[in-house]
């Protein structure tokens, strides 16, 4: 895929709210921040590069007050949100933005004879995540693993990685929690776990993990119930960028 | 002549093994054809279990990167 549109985005999720079906626009803006360098005899502005990058992400939409909607996920300025979203469909490897925001700005804009809009910024809190979807936003239900729809990498890497996990919805039957690995495989046949999630007892939530050294060539998703129950769902995606 | 005594390694960390060299050999073959692997046979392994099996070909990475360890007697 070359050329993507609005009709690609996958999800669009708020530490755990999707609310890509109020969403009419998504911007991410990367900058590098500069310094004027200009000193007496230049005839020519200079500029300089300090060495630091900003990454922010606006938002447009209907504003929606139902639980775990937009109005939910926004409404909270200077509130730390794990932010994710896929603008090119919520399918295995397809890009996976992700990033810890602040919420700069929540702003609702009602007019005469239009629908109520809801409008962020969001500041990163550091870096962001140019990742992909290792296993796609989809209800899952008893413990089980992605490794039939293993994300192949073609090659291990050396840098680490960093992994989102976004959960919108759990229903644990009984259990106490779920929890999430992001696992990998230099072979696609054996699979060890090199991230453990925090385990999930409700969601909305989300998690963003890092790890440093090698990262194998294959990674999969598994998941378990801890305790006991019947009939679990889950729904949730796990984006990973490697370093 | 005595039998040698095959390896054994112990978890490290959680791991998902095929169950047999011949869901091994199954796994690697589809694989290498580009093919979805479904139906897996696997076993789950928690830190500090000795796997019943563990193939020779994934052993040597999982050593390498920590996952296992090998098994001495005494």
């Amino acid at each position: 895929m070359a050329r993507i549109s609005s009709a690609d985005v996958g999800f669009l999720l708020i530490s755990g709210m999707n609310v890509l079906s109020d969403a009419t626009m998504i911007e991410d803006e990367q900058e590098g921040l500069i310094e004027d360098t200009t000193v007496l005899g230049d005839s020519y502005e200079q500029q300089g590069y300090v060495g630091v990058k900003r990454f922010g992400i606006s938002q447009e939409g209907f504003f929606n007050d139902a639980a775990n909607a937009i109005n939910a996920a926004l409404v909270t300025p200077g509130a730390s949100k794990v932010l994710s979203y896929a603008p090119a469909t919520n399918t295995l490897g397809a890009r996976f933005v992700s990033s810890p925001m602040i919420i700069a700005k929540y702003v609702r804009q009602i007019a005469r004879g239009a629908l109520t809009k809801a409008k962020a910024t969001y500041q990163s809190e550091g870096n962001h995540d140019e990742g992909k979807i290792v296993a796609t936003l989809a209800a899952r239900g008893a413990a089980s693993n992605t490794q039939a729809t293993s994300l192949d990498n073609a090659a291990a890497s050396s840098n680490g990685c960093a992994a989102t996990l976004q959960m919108t919805s759990l229903s644990l039957g009984g259990y106490t929690n779920i929890i999430v690995k992001l696992q990998d495989s230099a072979d696609n046949a054996s699979f060890a776990d090199i991230i453990t999630f925090t385990a999930v007892t409700a969601a909305p939530a989300a998690e963003r993990k890092t790890l440093t050294g090698s990262i194998r060539r294959y990674l999969a998703a598994a998941w378990a119930y801890t305790g006991s129950g019947s009939d679990p769902t889950a729904t949730w995606t796990l984006g990973v960028a490697r370093g | 002549m005595a039998k040698t005594k095959a390896k054994q390694y112990r978890a490290l960390v959680g791991l998902s093994l095929p169950v047999d060299e011949a869901e091994y050999q199954r796994v690697i073959e589809l694989t290498a054809a580009g093919k979805e692997v479904t139906d897996r046979k696997l076993v789950r392994y928690e830190p500090g279990e000795i796997p019943a099996y563990i193939p020779a070909g994934s052993a040597e990475w999982l050593l390498e990167s920590g996952a296992i360890e090998e098994v001495t007697d005494g």
